[in-house]
């Protein structure tokens, strides 16, 4: 089970923890976008220092669109994938909300931006 | 004078337009060999030549796979590829292709599209970039997590598990 909870934080050098669901929320403050995208934002915004693993990723943002926080539509099918629509995710208002709150409690918290990305 | 010649120097000599001197003189040294359709003996004397099994040979085929080293030195063959080589790492891209596609297809589709599709362009990024490896690992991962996602999907669908 600890095993199972271990997976749902991202893989950070930062010296806390940072779990996956922060920081999709601060990654699509600049926009929609797409799992690997999202993974790619996160790592380049940290500077490498924060993966979220590919195989959490999906079932976060479906619970992310679940409670509310995200919505989603298909893009078209591109070569890439094999041929599979790539499903795009963005904030709904209340997601907005809640990215920018945290964005603020970690912002207060560790006294600079550790934040991965601000609108 | 071909019409004399059995298969085996008849095809030789057609592909490579060596004269019967040289033909001997490989027939003296290849005694024999597998060309794949079947064993191919050449005596001490190109006229004893036959093919055992199948008459009906590729001639290429028979100089590719006959291994005749000798004639390589002394005549350089006009033996031009009708295929390229195969890529490195070919044979890896098309098993993890294939496997996924049959995997994709016990995966519910929301998952396969993009869980696995997510996968299956990490992968081929790799693969763009010249990894070797590290590409079938990713696929051994995707199998794992889509796998995993699949049982918590439907978990989730039966309501034993709130969250996917």
């Amino acid at each position: 089970m600890q095993v199972l909870l271990l997976f749902s934080y991202c893989e950070n050098t930062l010296g806390f923890v940072l779990d996956t669901q922060t920081a999709i929320l601060q990654a699509l403050i600049q926009g929609e976008s797409y799992g690997l995208e999202i993974i790619e934002r996160v790592a380049t915004a940290s500077g490498g220092r924060i993966k979220i693993l590919q195989g959490r990723v999906y079932p976060v943002l479906r619970r992310l669109e679940a409670d509310g926080l995200l919505r989603s539509r298909d893009g078209e099918p591109v070569p890439e994938t094999g041929g599979r629509p790539r499903r795009y995710y963005e904030l709904t208002a209340e997601g907005r909300r809640v990215a920018k709150a945290d964005s603020k409690a970690l912002s207060g918290l560790f006294g600079l931006d550790v934040v991965v990305n601000r609108a | 004078m071909h019409k004399e010649l059995r298969p085996v120097a008849a095809l030789v000599l057609t592909a490579t337009g060596m004269t019967r001197e040289q033909f001997n003189a490989v027939a003296a040294v290849v005694a024999e060999f597998d060309c794949g359709a079947g064993i191919v003996r050449c005596g001490g004397d190109s006229e004893e030549c036959r093919v055992a099994g199948h008459g009906d040979l590729d001639p290429l085929m028979v100089l590719r796979l006959g291994q005749l080293e000798f004639v390589e030195r002394v005549l350089p063959l006009p033996v031009e590829r009708s295929v390229p080589p195969l890529r490195p790492g070919l044979r890896q891209v098309r098993v993890v292709s294939v496997t996924l596609e049959v995997w994709s297809a016990l995966l519910p589709v929301r998952i396969a599209n993009e869980d696995l599709g997510g996968y299956i362009e990490d992968i081929n990024r790799r693969q763009a970039a010249g990894q070797k490896w590290l590409p079938l690992v990713r696929a051994v991962m995707a199998v794992f997590w889509t796998g995993a996602n699949t049982i918590g999907y439907f978990l989730k669908a039966v309501g034993i598990r709130k969250s996917v």
